[in-house]
C-alpha cells in the first residue's frame, strides 16, 4: 500500500506537469513574416543579402539564402521536406536542414544540374557524399519533384528521397550507402538558390517510418 | 552489423541442428544449448488515424546458441532478424568467447555483445517486462540495445557484500542501429559500470548500478551518458510478488563547433504478480531536451515528454508471453500546445528451447 501511494502521488505530479502554452517568440517572428515572403506556405527569412532574391508570388528564385520561420522541433527530430523545383543548366539549390540560425553545422542537401543529369550530394561535418548515381532517371531539363526524408534521431542521421513525378524511392541512405556524411546539429530549415527557381517547398512528419 | 547474403543456407543449417537423427544430434549438442525465440506485436489502437492499419507483425525472431568451448572457453553466437519497413533482415545480433576460469574473480568476454551499461540495454527484446521501449532508451541506447565488437571485463570483489566493476571498450565505428559502419572514429567507444546487490532474503533482492559511457564519432561530436540503474524483485515461490525496475540517465553531447545538447529521461516500473502467471504493471517515463532554446531569443526551452504505461501480462509458463499494453504520450513544449497520443498494442513470444537465466 506504501508503494502504491508513492506510485499514485508521483502519477498525479506527472499528471500536473507540464511545459506546454506560454508565449512563443519563434511563433511571433513567423506571425511577422508578411505573406508575401513565402515559398507556398513556407514564410522565409533572409540570411544573407535578399537583393538577387525575387518572390512575391509564392515561388522564390534567383540568388540567395532562406531560412524559414517555422523552426525544427528539436535537434533529435525527422522531417519529410517535399521540393518542386526547376534547374537551369549549371545553377544549384540546396537544402539546409537541422542547422543553426546562420544555416551552418546542418545537413546541406545540393542539387546541381548538368546537362540533363542532376548531381546530388550530402554535407555534414565537413564530409560530403556524392549521391549522383541514384538520380540517374532524374531529368534535369524539366520541373523536378523530390521528396526527402531526413532522419536526424537516429544514432547514424540518413536520409531517404523519392520521385515524387514517378513516386519511385531512389535512395534510402541507411540502406544504399554508408548512412550520410553526418548528424545535424540545429533546429532550423532553408533553401540556398544559385540561380533555381523553386515553386514549392513543404516540410511534415516523415514518410519513411525508419 | 554483418548482414548475413546466404540466408537460405544458414537457415537450412540451423534447422539441421534441430532434426539429425538422435544419435548425431546428442553428440553434436551435448556441449550446446540452444534456443530460438519469436515476438510478435500487433497495434489494437492508435490515436494517429495516418498510422492505423492491421499491422501484426514479427517483430524479431533470434536463434541462438552457447556453450562451452573447451575447459576454459564458453562460446555463444546470437542471430536475429527484425523487420523493418516490410523486409525481414537477419543479423550478426552477438558472438563472442568469454571466460570466468582464467583470472581470479573475474569473467570477461571478447567479440560483439550488447553493451554491459545500463538495466534493459542488457536484456534482448523479448526479455523485457513491456513491449516498447521509453524514449529514454530509444534515444540513448537504440530501439532494443547498443551492440558493438570489442573487450569486456569484469570484477566481482572478494568481500562479504555483492560488488562488481565491468569495463568495457569497442570500436565504436556504429552506435545503435546502424546499417553499416560509417568513418573511423578517432578512439573506441569505453564504459563502465559498477554493480552491488543487496539480498535481503532468498526471495527479496535490489540491485544498483550506475553507468558511464563515453564515445567520440568521426564529426568530433563527444557523448558523456552517465545513468543509474534500480532492479528490486520480491518473490513467494514461483510468484514474481513486486517487480520495481528504474533507469536514469544524462547526456551531454557537442564539440567545439556545435553547441552541447544536454538530454535527461527515464522510467520507472512497477510490476505485481497476481498469480505466477498474470501480472500487473505500470510504467512511467519522462525525458526533456534540456539544452532547447527559442530560435529567435536564444532563452531556455522547457520541455517535458512523459508517458504512462499501464500493462497487462499473462504467461502461461517460462516460455511464453501475451502482454497488452497502453501508451499515454505526452508532448510538452514551452510555446506549444501539448500533443497526446494514444497506443494500445498486443505483444506475444515465445522461447523455444533452454534460455540461460539472467543473473537477477
Amino acid at each position: 500500500m506504501h508503494i502504491l501511494k508513492n506510485l499514485l502521488s508521483f502519477l498525479s505530479l506527472t499528471l500536473f506537469v507540464a511545459c506546454g502554452g506560454g508565449h512563443n517568440p519563434d511563433q511571433d517572428l513567423v506571425d511577422g513574416v508578411p505573406r508575401s515572403q513565402s515559398v507556398g506556405d513556407e514564410k522565409f527569412v533572409t540570411v544573407d543579402s535578399s537583393d538577387q532574391l525575387e518572390f512575391g508570388d509564392g515561388t522564390l528564385s534567383g540568388v540567395g539564402t532562406v531560412r524559414f520561420a517555422s523552426d525544427l522541433e528539436s535537434v533529435a527530430s525527422n522531417y519529410h521536406y517535399k521540393l518542386i523545383f526547376s534547374l537551369e543548366e549549371g545553377t544549384e539549390l540546396t537544402l539546409h536542414s537541422h542547422a543553426n540560425a546562420d544555416l551552418a553545422n546542418g545537413l546541406d542537401i545540393r542539387f546541381k544540374r548538368v546537362g540533363a543529369s542532376l548531381q546530388v550530394f550530402g554535407t555534414a561535418s565537413g564530409v560530403t557524399d556524392d549521391w549522383t548515381s541514384f538520380f540517374k532517371d532524374i531529368n534535369a531539363t524539366q520541373a523536378m519533384a523530390i521528396g526527402i526524408d531526413v532522419h536526424n534521431d537516429e544514432p547514424i542521421t540518413h536520409f531517404i528521397f523519392w520521385d515524387n513525378l514517378s513516386g519511385a524511392e531512389l535512395l534510402d541512405s541507411a540502406k544504399d550507402v554508408a548512412g550520410g556524411p553526418g548528424k545535424g546539429y540545429g533546429q532550423n530549415w532553408g533553401l540556398s538558390l544559385l540561380n533555381a527557381f523553386v515553386n514549392k517547398v513543404e516540410k511534415g512528419e516523415p514518410r519513411g517510418g525508419h | 552489423m554483418v548482414v548475413i547474403k546466404f540466408r537460405g543456407l544458414l537457415f537450412v543449417v540451423l534447422v539441421s541442428l534441430f532434426t539429425l537423427p538422435a544419435v548425431y544430434s546428442q553428440e553434436l549438442l551435448s556441449n550446446l544449448q540452444a534456443t530460438g525465440a519469436a515476438d510478435f506485436v500487433s497495434t489494437v489502437y492508435t490515436s494517429q488515424e495516418d498510422e492505423r492499419a492491421f499491422d501484426l507483425n514479427v517483430r524479431s525472431a533470434e536463434f541462438m546458441v552457447s556453450g562451452s568451448i573447451d575447459h576454459y572457453f564458453d562460446g555463444l553466437i546470437n542471430f536475429a532478424g527484425h523487420t523493418e519497413e516490410g523486409e525481414f533482415e537477419l543479423v550478426l545480433h552477438e558472438g563472442y568467447v568469454s571466460s570466468s576460469k582464467l583470472i581470479p574473480y573475474s569473467r570477461f568476454r571478447v567479440g560483439k555483445f550488447f553493451l554491459g551499461v545500463g538495466r534493459l540495454n542488457q536484456f534482448h527484446q523479448h526479455d523485457w517486462p513491456f513491449t516498447d521501449a521509453p524514449q529514454a532508451h530509444n534515444t540513448f541506447f537504440a530501439e532494443e540495445g547498443v551492440t558493438d565488437s570489442g573487450l569486456e571485463y569484469t570484477f566481482l570483489f572478494p568481500t562479504t557484500h555483492f560488488f562488481e566493476l565491468t569495463a568495457g571498450v569497442t570500436r565504436n565505428y556504429c552506435y545503435g542501429h546502424c546499417h553499416a559502419d560509417v568513418a573511423k572514429p578517432p578512439r573506441p567507444l569505453f564504459y563502465l559500470h559498477p554493480v552491488t546487490f543487496f539480498e535481503f532474503s532468498s526471495q527479496t533482492g535490489l540491485q544498483l548500478g550506475l553507468s558511464y559511457l563515453n564515445r567520440k564519432d568521426d564529426a568530433g561530436i563527444q557523448t558523456h551518458l552517465a545513468g543509474l540503474d534500480m532492479t528490486f524483485k520480491h518473490r513467494q515461490g514461483k510468484r514474481l510478488v513486486w517487480l520495481l525496475q528504474a533507469e536514469a540517465y544524462y547526456q551531454d553531447q557537442g564539440s567545439d563547433s556545435v553547441d552541447n545538447i544536454r538530454q535527461v529521461g527515464g522510467y520507472c516500473l512497477t510490476q505485481y504478480g497476481l498469480s505466477p502467471s498474470w501480472l500487473l504493471g505500470l510504467r512511467l517515463d519522462a525525458f526533456s531536451e534540456l539544452s532547447m532554446k527559442f530560435q529567435t531569443t536564444n532563452q531556455k526551452r522547457d520541455d517535458l515528454d512523459y508517458a504512462i504505461v499501464p500493462i497487462v501480462t499473462w504467461k502461461p509458463s517460462e516460455f511464453s508471453t501475451l502482454r497488452l499494453s497502453y501508451t499515454l504520450d505526452v508532448d510538452t513544449t514551452k510555446g506549444d500546445k501539448d500533443t497526446v497520443d494514444q497506443l494500445v498494442q498486443l505483444q506475444f513470444n515465445f522461447i523455444l528451447g533452454a534460455h540461460s537465466a539472467h543473473d537477477f
